[in-house]
């Protein structure tokens, strides 16, 4: 059972090489198949099973360069097992969903398959070194992909993207690299115990808590580390788009919860008020950025500013429902966004264009499209019963004691998604057709599918989270970030 | 019991659910059947609920706890469960009982409409969230409702698409609506701070923790704080100044929505949740007053609006507006039964007005100005009657139903709170005025009907009279259930158990001497003002007119203040910090990088000399600095 | 003079016969035949030397009266030095062809710069150093100007031999200043001269920097030090010595700027090493860190900014160079430290050997996409490189991923190596600005990237013929890939088992 992980990660590798090796048709179907069983696998995951170690399940180790201290060390906690499926599940809807472009068919299911392995060995690693290079090198699909298949502005989105993402994890590495040295190990829970055992310097402990932040805030795309995040969704190609700012966005917020606050000692802990501040500008300021925008797929790419500061809020505010609700969040930003960027990408498929100016009508023609539509679009302003509701309700609810102020802003962010959610609504299926050479949006059985299976996802979370909040809660903070290491 | 409970809501729900899905398949008689049957199922539901509050002990019902969120290790856990006493317990009864005519009436209005099935799913679901609003046992799940019913009204008002001014005033209902919302959450934080609970029964439940305050106790100004944010989310749903510019624009939706969503129910919802805390509200006098004040200013503001409206719809909007603010004058004079008890007769005849309006509306083929109308008494009899009785009712013209209940309000502002009086009394005053005004131009007078439509009047079915007849019954009777000067009140008994009944105040001759002079007398005025009234004669033009008819221009207010700076913030943030910001960063990073690069490639001039030049200098600095370094570094 | 003392320093003396032999033939021999010929007899001497060396083993060992010493470092480097004369001399075979250059006179001058640089690794006496290094340098100036009809070679041929000139004489110089300091030092302290060995041997100053007080911080010896360091920097390309290197690699033909900027940086650095050993731990005051700081910094930055915006690959390949010399002497700098010399030692050595297969491969990469002989070196001419030729543009892909340090390339591998010596030796803010570097590098690297994946270009099929260079070029990414991912299978063995045995320093011997 231990080498459930290393099933997830290989399979859509295998899947990738053999696609990548065959002709051109039969690579969709193999790359929907490998994708498709390691979602299957990773659902397992969820399971408690095999080897369990402070609180992971499902440990696994084998040794890289053990000179280096670089160890395939394997382990998952409800948070990492959670986002493990996500990742699986969004490579597999993204293979169904989006076509390939004509020319590079096998070129793009490689970039996506490969992102969303790397993205998982990061979720899955115990080794922070691992960790690094899982972290950094899933960079350069996404920076293929950009590049090869994105929009008219790619080849510079593409670079900003990787240099300023770059910077941020150099600083990472660097922190990385101190802790090794003042402890000897890069494993992750030796570590945690160290550090919490009060057994390192406190001063490196500060450089690894702003370093690290850095990091991870620009991956999360938290103000004022956001600047690459508009023009890289933008021009992302959207099969890669859905694990982009689905899966991997995550990993910032995924890294503030499992590095930067149980390893960065007090310093880390001093740091909350600033890190909850920005979240809720972020909030805020991404909600005016989105309002401003006539592309649809730009207002849902600011959007996701908006979303990622609940996020991170409720990830360092350091109340367990607020974290639980922020990991849940995770999970229903990664399913609501990646159903919205689908429908983007059909409306701007079938229609010709995204731009709101030149939308308009698509209720008349396709009525179950917009249906589907409007149920996402109130699944992103955070409606009661939709899943939206639970994560930012918990969140919000648990970080306002500690912060009224800040939770208040953040509260109040929630008018700004209803204005440009429902300006988009407004303009994009409500009215009449304008565009001329526009035909009627529609879907195929599988598209249909995956849509329905989407909002049925949204609905039950928003219904019955229990579930998914138990597995949520285990997100690795009660164990061993517990002020004394326990024995092993 | 407690399954019964679960019916209320979840019949409606089914049958949105079957409307929504395969409703357009069926056909109008089935679809609008499974609607009105969900409803009216929901209703006897209801009634057997009632009934079981009455008969048990505690005065209340409670169902079981569905589990719904709840994160493990912490105290919170928030379930689906139910509780239903004699104040949620009578407006149970209107919300379903009103809302099972209105589907009648519907299936008839909707007649043809290619969005039928739509339609009907909608209502249901209306209903459905409704009944959870008021049922609900936790706040959590109150606000489950609160912003459903903010759904609904939004798919409603936006149920015509194509009409780009239908989709905009349901954009604006639900935006307006989500300020008073995110209130509404935040005072649900501060007391989750304050109670460690979001129950609002039970042993530890909010209210109870409330009610024993020996127990537990809350500072004024906190309690200040949650009132005020609660009053909020009730000023949004129930239009109150300053968030009532939604509801009139919300008459884009079909009449029946009108009649149902903004007129009876949902728009109630703000004064049901005053009066289910007010034991927090009573612990600050603040509170209260900003209550009282925001209800007067309202309910003259939205008068003054109605007066000098056109639009036969409008006019009853503004009224919603104006009775509304007089149920928050009620409460905030501490007369929470009388604002419940208007709650409930204002269901009835403001239903019964809409209907009717719809009803005249239907006849002459979607014409809504009163220009156009006039001597349609003799045409359209029983509408005709009907409303009649309405106006009578509404106007406060004694015994119907809106007399008693407005009587006990202003009753209670004359006793605690004089100026609101005044303002309530000038309310009555020109509300009388303008209903008048609306009934004379509609049915009396010379008729302004072109000739094409006189011919083709829409003679209304029994399932448009039927329920118009009911509610009709109802605006003449209902006042009776609480009319203490006669001595009858069944209705603060009702509510007994949860809200105390006001003690007799000697003032009650005097204040109803008082109301029914001015409602015969503005009634007496509006009827010879516009006895015969031609197109073109009369206020129209006076610029003080047109300031009421803008509504004291509260929206092109807003535009300035707030619209536009936040659009002009929006586009500055995208175009300054984004674009220009963000990348400009960027491209200072680039060009400083490029600066060096060239300033490096500049010294590789490519000249021998320079090299050897350079190197030797380099050479030099080098040595110097170790002679320097070197000798510090010895000693 | 035994039979060990030649087998100690076979490997060059192999490479000197080689090139003669390689000569003599080609003169006696007809021209048509020789071409295949004359290849296969120099790699097979190349081959030779490589076993010679190997059989050397890991341990320590001095000879021709110490003047030289073979340990685990050497046999690595020397096998290394050996492997690059190969490589080039096949690659080369193209341009010698198109341009009709003389065969003979190539072969025996990559052989003999080798041999020289071959001394110059193992050498133990600073006087043996300055002969390789001549015997090196000479025959660099001749190759870097071998294409005598294109302008542009025969000046960097000319710029690179007067410059060489003027840095002998400081080299010279240098070594003549130690050599005094160390002979008056010692006398001044009555030490005498360790049996058998020369003033200007290692293993002497060792000696004096370790047992005269004050002698590490004496004016005289450090002048002499930063001479010989700072000559050393320029062979290896370091800022502000660099300024030469960028020229040269654009003017020469790709294969032999590829042998040029390998086989001088391996050379120097390792002797560097050796001399940085025996001072570590020593006190030589601030002085020698302050400059070997400002040199790393310096050139890390001068590399990096220069590569960006760069319109010649070459040249962008020289800047890179300059760049990562500097990340090289930062490890230099954390081997000073007594207790971060062991890693630092591995770092620097692995740092090395994966530069070489990363830049020899890059210019083989240009050789390759060249027309008949004519490097390809305009950036704008890889534009839309993915579309046309797929295989060459990963291929290049790779290696400027590795030189930007990426995961899971050899280059990432590499970095970690030197930034966790630097940092246990203490150097954190000396390391942020090495990251800010190689940030800017990064940009530099994936411009190219981009030009060949992300833009479409109209420029047709490029018909590559030349076969040498593209074998040379994927079998390099290969190794860049296989060594970022399994270094330990790939390589780390041998040069981890050889680099446990740390380069000579007075204690040991004896």
């Amino acid at each position: 059972m231990n080498e459930l992980i290393l099933v997830i990660v290989a399979l859509p590798l295998i899947a990738a090489v053999i696609a990548s090796l065959l002709h051109e048709k039969s690579a969709k179907s193999i790359s929907i198949i490998g994708s498709a069983i390691a979602c299957l696998v990773s659902i397992l995951g969820i399971t408690t099973g095999g080897t369990i170690d402070r609180g992971f399940h499902h440990v696994f180790n084998a040794p890289w360069l053990p000179k280096l201290g670089l160890m395939f060390s394997f382990g998952l906690d409800g948070m990492s097992s959670l986002l493990v499926l996500l990742t699986t599940f969004l490579t597999v809807i993204a293979v169904i969903v989006i076509p390939a472009p004509k020319n590079a068919v096998r070129a793009y299911y490689l970039s996506i398959l490969v992102a969303g392995a790397l993205t998982n060995v990061a979720f899955a690693s115990l080794n922070i070194l691992l960790f690094y290079i899982a972290f950094e090198a899933a960079l350069i699909p996404v920076l293929i992909a950009i590049g090869m298949f994105g929009g008219a502005d790619r080849s510079k989105a593409a670079i900003q993207f990787f240099v300023f993402t770059v910077i941020g994890s150099l600083l990472l590495l660097s922190a990385i690299i101190g802790l090794r040295i003042a402890t000897g190990t890069f494993d992750y829970l030796t570590l945690k115990d160290l550090v919490a055992s009060g057994a390192v310097d406190p001063s490196l402990l500060r450089w690894f808590a702003i370093a690290s932040f850095v990091a991870f805030a620009t991956k999360a795309a938290v103000v004022p580390l956001h600047a690459w995040l508009g023009r890289a969704y933008i021009n992302t190609p959207t099969g890669m788009l859905l694990l982009l700012s689905g899966a991997m966005a995550k990993l910032g917020v995924y890294g503030l919860i499992r590095f930067t606050m149980p390893l960065g000692g007090e310093f880390a802990e001093s740091l909350v008020p600033l890190i909850v501040t920005l979240g809720a500008v972020s909030v805020v300021y991404g909600a005016f950025v989105a309002a401003a925008q006539t592309d649809i797929k730009a207002v849902i790419a600011f959007s996701s500013i908006s979303h990622m500061g609940y996020i991170v809020i409720g990830a360092v505010v350091g109340d367990d429902a607020a974290r639980s609700g922020s990991v849940l969040q995770m999970l229903n930003h990664g399913i609501t966004t990646g159903a919205l960027f689908i429908c983007c990408d059909f409306i701007s498929r079938y229609r010709g264009s995204r731009q709101v100016t030149a939308l308009g009508g698509i209720w008349s023609d396709s009525p179950l499209f917009s249906r589907l539509l409007l149920l996402f679009t109130f699944s992103s302003v955070a409606l009661p019963l939709t899943n939206g509701f639970v994560g930012e309700f918990l969140i919000l609810l648990g970080a306002f004691p500690k912060f009224p102020y800040q939770t208040a802003i953040a509260s109040a962010g929630a008018i700004g998604s209803a204005v440009y959610m429902l300006w988009m609504i407004q303009r994009s299926i409500y009215g009449g057709t304008k565009s001329v050479g526009s035909k009627v949006i529609s879907l195929g059985v599988s598209e249909r599918s995956v849509l329905l299976a989407l909002a049925l996802m949204i609905i039950g979370i928003g219904v019955a989270p229990s579930p998914l909040l138990a597995i949520a809660s285990d997100n690795g903070h009660k164990v061993g970030a517990a002020m004394q290491p326990e024995v092993k | 019991m407690s399954t019964i409970l679960w019916l209320v809501p979840l019949i409606p729900l089914i049958g949105a659910i079957i409307n929504g899905t395969i409703g357009s398949k069926l056909g109008e008689r089935l679809s609008s059947g499974i609607a009105i049957i969900s409803v009216i199922a929901a209703f006897i539901a209801a009634i057997a609920v009632v009934s079981g509050v009455s008969s048990s002990p505690g005065h209340f019902v409670e169902s079981n706890a569905v589990a719904w969120m709840s994160v493990p290790g912490t105290p919170l856990s928030i379930p689906f469960s139910f509780h239903v006493d004699p104040l949620n317990g009578g407006m149970l009864l209107v919300i379903t009982g009103v809302g099972a005519l209105i589907h009648i009436y519907s299936a008839s209005y909707m007649h043809g409409d290619k969005g039928y099935s739509r339609y009907f799913a909608y209502l249901n679901l209306f209903v459905f969230f409704m009944a959870v609003l008021v049922m609900a046992g936790n706040l959590p799940l109150l606000f489950v409702g609160w912003e459903g019913v903010g759904l609904a009204s939004y798919l409603l008002i936006g149920f015509w698409q194509e009409k780009w001014s239908a989709t905009q005033a349901a954009k604006k209902a639900f935006i307006v609506n989500r300020i008073g919302d995110v209130a509404l959450l935040i005072a649900m934080f501060m007391l989750y701070r304050e109670f460690k609970t979001l129950n609002l029964y039970g042993e530890t439940g909010i209210l109870t923790q409330l009610t024993a305050s020996s127990a537990f106790h809350v500072e004024t100004g906190v309690a200040t704080a949650i009132a005020l944010l609660l009053f909020g989310g009730a000023a949004g749903k129930s239009a109150q100044l300053p968030l009532f510019v939604w509801l009139p624009d919300a008459m884009e939706g079909p009449t029946p929505v009108s009649a149902l969503i903004h007129a009876a129910t949902m728009v109630t919802a703000g004064i049901y949740l005053v009066c289910r805390f007010h034991l927090l509200f009573e612990m600050s006098p603040l509170a209260m007053q900003v209550v009282a004040w925001t209800g007067g200013l309202t309910a003259l503001v939205a008068a003054c609006a109605g007066v000098a409206q056109w639009d036969i719809k409008k006019v009853l909007a503004y009224s919603t507006v104006s009775q509304l603010g007089l149920m928050f004058v009620a409460c905030g004079c501490g007369a929470f039964t009388a604002a419940m008890f208007h709650v409930t007769t204002h269901a009835f005849f403001k239903a019964l007005l809409f209907l009717g309006a719809g009803a005249v509306i239907h006849a002459l083929h979607g014409e809504q100005d009163m220009r156009k109308m006039g001597g349609l008494a003799s045409k359209i009899k029983s509408t005709h009657l009907l409303v009649l009785i309405g106006t009578i009712a509404i106007a406060g013209i004694p015994p119907l139903a809106g007399f008693w209940s407005k009587d006990e309000i202003l009753l209670a502002a004359f006793d605690h709170n004089r100026p609101v009086y005044g303002l309530a009394a000038a309310t009555s005053a020109l509300t009388a005025f303008y209903m008048w005004r609306m009934y004379m131009l509609t049915f009396q007078g010379s008729s302004r009907v072109d000739e094409h439509t006189v011919h083709h009047l829409h003679h209304p079915d029994t399932r448009i009279v039927l329920p118009l007849t009911i509610l009709g019954i109802l605006s003449v009777v209902a006042g009776f259930l609480n009319a203490p000067a006669v001595g009858l009140h069944f209705y603060s008994d009702w509510l007994a158990p949860v809200i105390p009944s006001p003690e007799h105040s000697h003032n009650s001759g005097l204040v109803m001497g008082i109301s029914v002079v001015v409602a015969l007398v503005a009634s007496a005025i509006s009827v010879a003002k516009y006895k015969s009234y031609k197109v073109g004669t009369g206020d129209k033009t006076s610029p003080v007119f047109a300031f009421f008819a803008s509504a004291l221009r509260f929206d092109d207010l807003y535009a300035a203040i707030v619209v536009k700076p936040l659009t002009a913030a929006a586009a500055w943030s995208n175009l300054s910090v984004e674009r220009n910001g963000a990348r400009g960063l960027l491209r200072i990073g680039h060009s400083s990088v490029d600066f060096v690069g060239k300033s490096v490639r500049r010294w590789q001039s490519g000249i021998v000399g320079d090299y050897i030049l350079s190197m030797a200098i380099c050479l030099i600095v080098i040595v110097s600095v170790v002679l320097i370094a070197g000798t510090r570094g010895g000693n | 003079m035994n039979f060990g003392d030649i087998h100690a320093a076979g490997a060059p003396i192999l490479m000197a016969v080689g090139g003669c032999v390689v000569l003599l033939t080609d003169l006696a021999s007809k021209r048509s035949a020789t071409r295949k010929f004359g290849t296969f007899l120099a790699f097979l001497f190349c081959i030779a030397a490589m076993v010679c060396s190997y059989t050397l083993g890991g341990q320590l060992r001095t000879a021709f009266s110490n003047g030289i010493a073979v340990e685990g470092l050497v046999v690595t480097m020397q096998i290394l030095l050996a492997a690059i004369a190969a490589v080039t001399i096949v690659a080369s075979s193209e341009i010698l062809q198109s341009f009709h250059l003389p065969k003979g006179e190539y072969r025996a001058l990559i052989m003999l710069a080798s041999a020289g640089a071959m001394v110059l690794v193992q050498s133990l006496d600073l006087v043996n150093a300055f002969v390789g290094i001549e015997i090196m340098s000479v025959a660099f100036y001749v190759l870097a100007g071998y294409r005598r009809a294109q302008a542009a070679s025969e000046e960097a041929g000319a710029k690179y031999f007067l410059m060489g000139a003027f840095v002998s004489a400081i080299l010279l110089f240098g070594i003549a200043l130690i050599y005094g300091s160390v002979g008056l030092a010692m006398k001044a302290n009555g030490l005498e001269l360790p049996q058998g060995y020369s003033f200007t041997n290692i293993v002497t100053i060792s000696k004096a920097i370790h047992q005269v007080p004050g002698f590490g911080t004496s004016p005289l010896f450090l002048l002499g030090a930063v001479m010989l360091i700072g000559s050393l920097m320029f062979k290896a390309g370091v800022a502000p010595f660099h300024m030469v290197a960028p020229d040269v690699y654009q003017g020469a033909p790709a294969p032999i700027a590829g042998f040029l900027a390998t086989t001088s940086k391996v050379a120097a650095f390792t002797i560097l090493m050796r001399f940085f050993t025996i001072m570590a731990g020593a006190d030589t005051g601030a002085a020698i860190n302050v400059v070997v700081i400002g040199l790393a910094l310096l050139s890390i930055i001068v590399g990096n900014t220069g590569a960006a915006n760069q319109k010649s690959i070459k040249r962008l390949f020289g800047y890179s160079s300059v760049a990562h010399g500097g990340y090289i002497v930062l490890g230099l700098l954390a081997s000073l430290g007594a207790e971060s010399q062991a890693a630092a030692i591995t770092a620097v050595t692995f740092y090395i050997v994966a530069y070489a297969i990363t830049t020899i491969g890059s210019f083989a990469v240009v050789a390759w996409l060249g027309k008949d002989g004519e490097d390809a070196d305009a950036i704008n001419a890889y534009r839309g490189l993915g579309k046309r030729n797929l295989g060459a543009a990963i291929t290049l892909g790779i290696f400027l991923l590795s030189l930007s340090g990426i995961p899971l390339t050899v280059g990432f591998l590499t970095k970690l190596g030197v930034f966790m010596a630097l940092l246990s030796a203490g150097g954190t803010w000396v390391a942020v600005v090495a990251l800010i570097g190689s940030a800017i590098g990064l940009y530099a690297y994936l411009r190219v990237i981009s030009e060949m994946f992300f833009v479409d270009s109209s420029q047709q099929e490029t018909s590559s013929t030349d076969g040498a260079s593209k074998l040379i070029a994927v079998s390099a990414a290969t190794l860049v890939i296989v060594m970022g991912v399994f270094p330990s299978q790939a390589l780390l063995p041998s040069f981890e088992a050889s680099v446990t045995v740390p380069p000579v320093s007075g204690d040991e011997v004896k």
